[in-house]
């Protein structure tokens, strides 16, 4: 799976989780919580990703602050 | 202290807002369809039909457009029963006039009635679970939590005082607004909004009260297509209803400095337990809370015009009540109206003793009382049920029961805000 592909789930979700993000915001490089994610959206988004893209990733991979682009990196570690 | 109904918010099977409840009422229409869920669910089903959230947020048109989009935020992808929550919950504050006249948020408290509010939601989720374990959402952790009512209306409204959910089975909303009362009787806040919180069953909790005996059942296919209404011989159990509704309990003080309107006064109220964890009803329990709140309002039997009775359709329960109600009124007995909400909305569980609280409130403002439709082989001859059809009548003082599986009795006594001043 590449990373464009996990990467466009990640945007899917967000939207879906918190429509008012405005797309464009949503870039590799910016943290969830940069595009105003509590913590509880936040997990929804990696959850909704993760079973879309049927993905299993240890929760403990997962660490406060990732950017995107490290999600994406870790999922696709698990892909 | 006086404590007062301020604000009043409705979403059932025959409304979606108080206004249109009331209206319902007036008319008698039932919410009760056959096969709501399916053939696999109970036959008889009193279900919210039309709800939705952008409905129901563009319906508050006077609340100001910031606390409308927090709401909007905050339950947008929220469990059925948390959207209507809060869809009552805005529609009692914007009646009470919190919005113009607030109180500040130390001083609000929010009670919300009922247990197990998510078994539908839990349900939906399994397939996920199933699938794999790590795709169930963090969120089912806080959304399977009833306190995640008390956690996410807070926030809506900004109340930051005491805050919980209350259980008492069927005599939860009661026992809340009980517990409202005694919020502001103890000056621990000047109001406390109060919501009847939808019980959203899973196909599991509703085929276990039909294996109980106590929801009604499926019959051969030849048999009538009834359920029974209450009070009435062919009654067979009670009928499912889906609703939520919310009051804002105030004290008579505090309205008046806030020059919101009291709808209805609550004058009295009492709890019993029968010491008994089955789902047998007791008179003894039944009466006695009755007669309590009367006493406690300083009133006699003769003075109560109306009864906004338990009346599940339950074969034994109906009976029970009014057995109690005979005993506490005695040559009184004929003398109120009795009618139930349930046969109109159906049994809406954790959310009735609200509901019904909601639907008294109405019937003191506008003078009426509402149809008992169906009822037609009533199972007491002198008790004064309504009839099929409304029936204008000035209530001073009405009382609302509410019983609950588990011995739990509790009876509340509003009053026409007025209703002191010609009753002295």
């Amino acid at each position: 799976m590449d990373e464009r592909t996990i990467f466009e789930a990640i945007r899917r979700n967000v939207l879906a989780v918190v429509p008012e993000v405005a797309e464009e915001a949503i870039r590799i490089d910016c943290t969830l919580s940069d595009l105003g994610l509590n913590s509880i959206d936040r997990a929804e988004v990696v959850t909704l990703t993760m079973e879309e893209l049927a993905i299993s990733v240890p929760v403990h991979e997962f660490h406060g602050g990732a950017t995107i682009e490290t999600l994406v990196r870790v999922m696709r570690r698990h892909a | 202290m006086s404590v007062v109904v301020t604000g009043m918010g409705v979403v059932c099977s025959i409304g979606l807002n108080a206004h249109s409840f009331a209206a319902a009422l007036r008319q008698g229409c039932s919410g009760i369809a056959a096969d709501p869920w399916g053939e696999e669910g109970p036959p008889f089903g009193a279900t919210i039909r039309g709800f939705t959230l952008a409905g129901a947020l563009a319906g508050r048109r006077a609340l100001p457009e910031a606390l409308l989009k927090t709401a909007e935020r905050a339950v947008r992808r929220a469990p059925f029963s948390l959207q209507v929550a809060a869809a009552t919950a805005l529609e009692a504050w914007e009646r009470a006039g919190l919005h113009e006249v607030p109180i500040e948020g130390e001083r609000l408290a929010v009670v919300v009635a009922g247990s197990n509010f998510t078994g539908r939601y839990a349900e939906s989720q399994r397939a996920s679970f199933a699938r794999n374990p790590a795709y169930l959402t963090g969120r089912f952790a806080l959304r399977v939590q009833d306190s995640d009512h008390v956690g996410t209306i807070s926030e809506i409204l900004g109340i930051r005082g005491e805050g919980f959910t209350i259980g008492g089975a069927s005599a939860s909303g009661n026992l809340a607004i009980i517990q409202a009362s005694r919020l502001i009787e103890l000056d621990a806040v000047d109001a406390c909004l109060v919501v009847g919180a939808l019980a959203d069953l899973s196909t599991m909790e509703m085929q276990a009260f039909v294996n109980l005996g106590a929801m009604v059942c499926r019959l051969p296919d030849d048999a009538p297509r009834s359920a029974g209404p209450p009070f009435d011989g062919t009654r067979r159990g009670f009928v499912l209803g889906q609703a939520c509704a919310s009051l804002v309990l105030e004290s008579g003080a505090s309205a008046a400095r806030r020059g919101a309107r009291a709808l209805a006064a609550l004058a009295a109220y009492a709890v019993q337990l029968d010491a008994n964890r089955l789902a047998d009803p007791s008179e003894e329990g039944e009466a006695a809370v009755m007669a309590r709140a009367i006493a406690r309002a300083g009133l006699e039997p003769h003075q109560i015009a109306y009864v906004n009775a338990h009346g599940s359709g339950s074969t034994l329960g109906d009976a029970t009540e009014l057995a109690a109600l005979r005993r506490v009124l005695g040559r009184s007995f004929a003398a109120p109206w009795v009618n139930s909400t349930k046969s109109l909305t159906g049994h809406c569980l954790g959310a009735a003793g609200v509901l019904e609280a909601a639907a008294t409130v109405t019937q003191i403002q506008e003078e009426f009382v509402h149809p008992n439709p169906g009822l037609e082989e009533p199972i007491d001859l002198a008790c004064r049920f309504v009839g099929a059809h409304a029936t204008s009548a000035a209530i001073p003082f009405a009382l609302s029961n509410s019983f609950g599986f588990g011995g739990i009795n509790t009876s509340i006594l509003l009053a026409h805000p007025h209703a002191r001043d010609t009753a002295s």
